[in-house]
């Protein structure tokens, strides 16, 4: 039994910077783009993050204004760099993969630069501390899984329900499914498609963003270049997985982070079983989700990656 | 959104020119229409009208010329600068978003129902309630797009277009996806509204212009050639103003062939994209050297029944009989070798690889034959000659032989795919939709070679939506609604009203 509560409340704050990242990118995929850059954009939000309170708060306690200093820093950054995207994408219509690798590399490449100068070897901040929830944190297996996280998790969470409203249930997120699926429909009728596909990637830019700081600041509380560690590509997958609708990808957001707490325990287990394989494990999972889920293409953005030129001829 | 509720009693369109790159696709057009009037833009595809009525709508800046409305110039930098003056337009393919509602698609451009953090929706519902009143055009607010017929679409996009505010309509081919009974059904819905409304309509059906219009502007190579009255002239007489020269299509009028049946299907079923079953217990028996012409609306298991004989879709259950051997089931290599030829209905990207140039395209299906290939090596000399063979015999007009297919235009790029299948000496030929979208011209030759490939005894499946094109070619008429065949009758029996009564799925002995 302790096994598994271990398991569960490891997992849940493993699985918030692929949430907030993944439904990030499920603005851009709605809105016809897909952005391979999540990536990049997450390891400059992981460095801008832990930035702020390791050099304005260092030496002293690091107070909690700092920390959400840098967690608006990284969301101020992953927004720019969302807008340059679409700068490349959407005005210019480069082709989003290569573009979105281009950004990947621009992304990692210069945030492990920056931290070389500015910080330099490996240290730690003391991040954001939890905030188990008065009361509900004290009921057995139940507070411990789900209450007793900092507060990002909590947050996260609540993002879910909130992508979901904007989404399905405001004007903007009308339009931004109704460019993301038949853009010329959308332009017929009088929605300007590039604004909106911009607006779409700065949003899921800054989400990007604290997706990354979150895992710097209240994850693994330092930096280092692999912090990213390839979720924002995971990211990427799991909007398909989840066919753009918030719930699926929290489930599958879930489910790749329960699968890697299990190897983690596996390995504390001492159970002798190669940790290769066992690290192996989430990645493995997630890519025979994928291979078994099938397209659901009533409901997904059908002009995705296509952009948008109302004077070309059909 | 600001709308002027002020009535437009004239609207003008004075010298409009609109180059794109390689094509003058408008050269100095002026046409007016008052209050009241439906104006039919009439001409042949790549005409120009499409292109005009998407400048009128802000869609396209033209580079010479300006519009006017009640004598005042406008500029319309995007469509909803024509929104606002009371313009509307259907377009031909519908601009509807599938994976949303009836009442999405409206709010979309609904812009009173916008608050920043809520959509307003009853306010939609109302709207459209409102209107489909006042029109008699009854619309489920609620169901998603694509669960609609194309009918249904169809009304969804007047209803949008009202809902919007529109008193200026503008309609390119509203009946070009429609059965007769549903275009009958439109005109009268036009002639109703165009009392309170002007109505534009692009159209290349010349009954319908003569049933709706009061005026007519007829276009050519993005010019307009004529002006007048519609009832001043007849049909023939607009045809041949369109195509520059009288033009009668073709007819199979020769006697049924006695073949032998050739490809026979028994109790097929098929699965559509979405999984459920598009053809149940289908049986249809051809023989050789006569046109089976397949008559139905669209989406009634059309694609599903070419693409299953053509191994390019599983079958669930069922035979193929194909010369004595059950090909269902067998790769699309194996039916190709077997004689089958193929016109697919998606030209552009089913027919032809588009970046791929016009002699390439013309090999697609020959390229392990020794004729064009030796062992791992192309046979060039052999490629250019069949190129420029067939380039000659079946007047595909390019500039040579190794540009792109796909820079040709819908006629080239058909006859390409016609040269390609005949070329091949087929036992067998599948033409789905072979003229759709096609100028007259090019549909005049395309029909002709069907007829004369049937002459040499080779049997043909032609499905279509057009019945013109079924009953001047088909030996025998099939019609299939829901997935199954209603009824098979000889071409004598078949006309535009029987067709058109079974293909709404009414069987012949009940009454209508």
């Amino acid at each position: 039994m302790n096994f598994i509560v271990n398991i569960l409340s490891l997992g849940i704050p493993f699985s918030v910077a692929l949430l907030i990242a993944s439904l990030g990118e499920m603005f851009n995929q709605r809105a016809g783009v897909f952005n391979l850059g999540c990536e990049g954009i997450m390891a400059m939000g992981a460095f801008l993050g832990m930035l702020v309170p390791y050099s304005i708060g260092q030496g002293g306690p690091t107070s909690g204004m700092y920390n959400v200093l840098g967690l608006g820093l990284a969301m101020v950054v992953g927004a720019l760099l969302g807008i340059f995207f679409a700068f490349v994408v959407v005005t210019f219509r480069a082709p989003q993969g290569i573009a979105g690798i281009g950004l990947q590399m621009f992304g990692v490449g210069t945030a492990g630069t920056l931290f070389r100068h500015f910080i330099g070897g490996t240290q730690s901040v003391p991040g954001i501390g939890n905030f188990p929830i008065p009361g509900l944190s004290k009921i057995p297996f139940i507070g411990p899984i789900f209450f007793s996280h900092n507060v990002l998790v909590y947050l996260a969470f609540l993002f879910v329900p909130l992508a979901w409203y904007i989404l399905f249930k405001t004007p903007w997120g009308l339009r931004v499914r109704a460019v993301g699926t038949n853009p010329r429909a959308a332009d017929s009728i009088g929605i300007q498609v590039n604004k909106v596909r911009y607006q779409a990637l700065a949003v899921g830019g800054a989400l990007a963003g604290l997706a990354g700081a979150y895992l710097s600041l209240a994850q693994v509380k330092m930096f280092s270049d692999e912090i990213i560690a390839g979720r924002g590509f995971i990211a990427v997958a799991l909007v398909y997985f989840g066919h753009w609708h918030p719930v699926k990808i929290m489930g599958g957001a879930l489910l790749f982070s329960l699968a890697q707490a299990l190897q983690l325990a596996i390995q504390g287990q001492g159970i002798n079983f190669p940790y290769e394989f066992a690290v192996m494990l989430p990645y493995v999972l997630v890519i025979i989700v994928l291979a078994f889920s099938r397209e659901s293409q009533l409901l997904g953005p059908t002009s995705l990656g296509i952009p948008f030129n109302r004077e070309k001829r059909i | 959104m600001e709308l002027t509720q002020k009535k437009i009693t004239n609207l003008r369109m004075e010298h409009i020119t609109k180059r794109f790159p390689g094509v003058l696709a408008s050269d100095d057009i002026t046409l007016e229409i008052s209050e009241g009037q439906i104006l039919a833009l009439v001409g042949e595809n790549g005409a120009g009208k499409t292109t005009l009525m998407n400048i009128l709508m802000g869609l396209y800046q033209p580079d010479e010329g300006r519009i006017l409305i009640n004598g005042e110039e406008v500029h319309f930098r995007s469509p909803n600068d024509a929104f606002a003056a009371g313009l509307g337009m259907v377009h031909q393919q519908y601009m509807l978003v599938a994976n949303m509602t009836v009442l999405e698609n409206i709010a979309l451009g609904f812009k009173a129902a916008w608050s920043p953090y809520k959509l307003d929706l009853g306010m939609v519902r109302d709207r459209i309630t409102e209107i489909a009143k006042k029109y008699g055009l009854v619309v489920d607010p609620d169901a998603y797009i694509w669960q609609l017929s194309v009918g249904e679409q169809q009304r969804v996009e007047l209803v949008k277009t009202l809902c919007l505010g529109a008193r200026f309509l503008i309609l390119d081919e509203p009946t070009s996806a429609l059965t007769p009974q549903e275009t009958d059904e439109l005109i009268v819905l036009l002639k109703n509204m165009s009392s309170e409304l002007s109505i534009i309509f692009i159209s290349h059906k010349l009954q319908e212009v003569k049933d709706l219009s009061d005026k007519i502007t007829i276009l050519r190579h993005g010019a307009v050639v004529f002006e007048g009255n519609t009832h001043e002239h007849s049909p023939s007489d607009i045809a041949a103003l369109m195509t520059g020269h009288e033009v009668d299509l073709p007819l199979n009028e020769e006697p049924a062939p006695e073949g032998v049946p050739v490809l026979d299907i028994k109790n097929l079923n098929v699965k559509s994209d979405r999984g459920f079953l598009a053809l149940k217990d289908l049986n249809l028996t051809i023989s050789s050297g006569e046109i089976v012409g397949l008559a139905g609306v669209s989406g009634n298991g059309q694609r599903e029944l070419a693409e299953a004989i053509n191994g390019l879709r599983k079958v669930e259950s069922g035979e193929i009989q194909f010369y004595g051997e059950n090909i269902a089931n067998k790769s699309p290599h194996h039916i190709i070798e077997a004689g089958m030829g193929y016109i697919p209905e998606e030209r552009n990207t089913e027919g032809i690889v588009p970046s791929f140039s016009l002699k390439e395209n013309l090999i697609l299906k020959d390229t392990e034959h020794d004729e064009f290939s030796n062992h791992a090596f192309l046979k060039n000399k052999a490629i250019d000659k069949n190129a420029e063979d067939l380039r000659v015999k079946f007047d595909i007009r390019s500039p040579n032989i190794s540009i792109a297919a796909g820079s040709l235009s819908g006629g080239n790029i058909q006859k390409v795919i016609l040269a390609r299948e005949i070329s091949r000496r087929p036992k067998f030929l599948i033409a789905v939709y072979p003229i759709r979208g096609l100028d007259l011209g090019a549909a005049e030759f395309i029909h002709k070679q069907l007829l004369e490939i049937r002459r040499e005894g080779i049997g043909i499946l032609l499905i279509s939506e057009e019945l013109d094109e079924i009953l001047d070619l088909s030996d025998r008429v099939a019609v299939i609604f829901k997935g199954q065949i209603q009824k098979v009758l000889d071409r004598k029996d078949a006309n535009r009203r029987s067709l058109g009564i079974l293909m709404a799925g009414v069987k012949d002995d009940q009454t209508v």
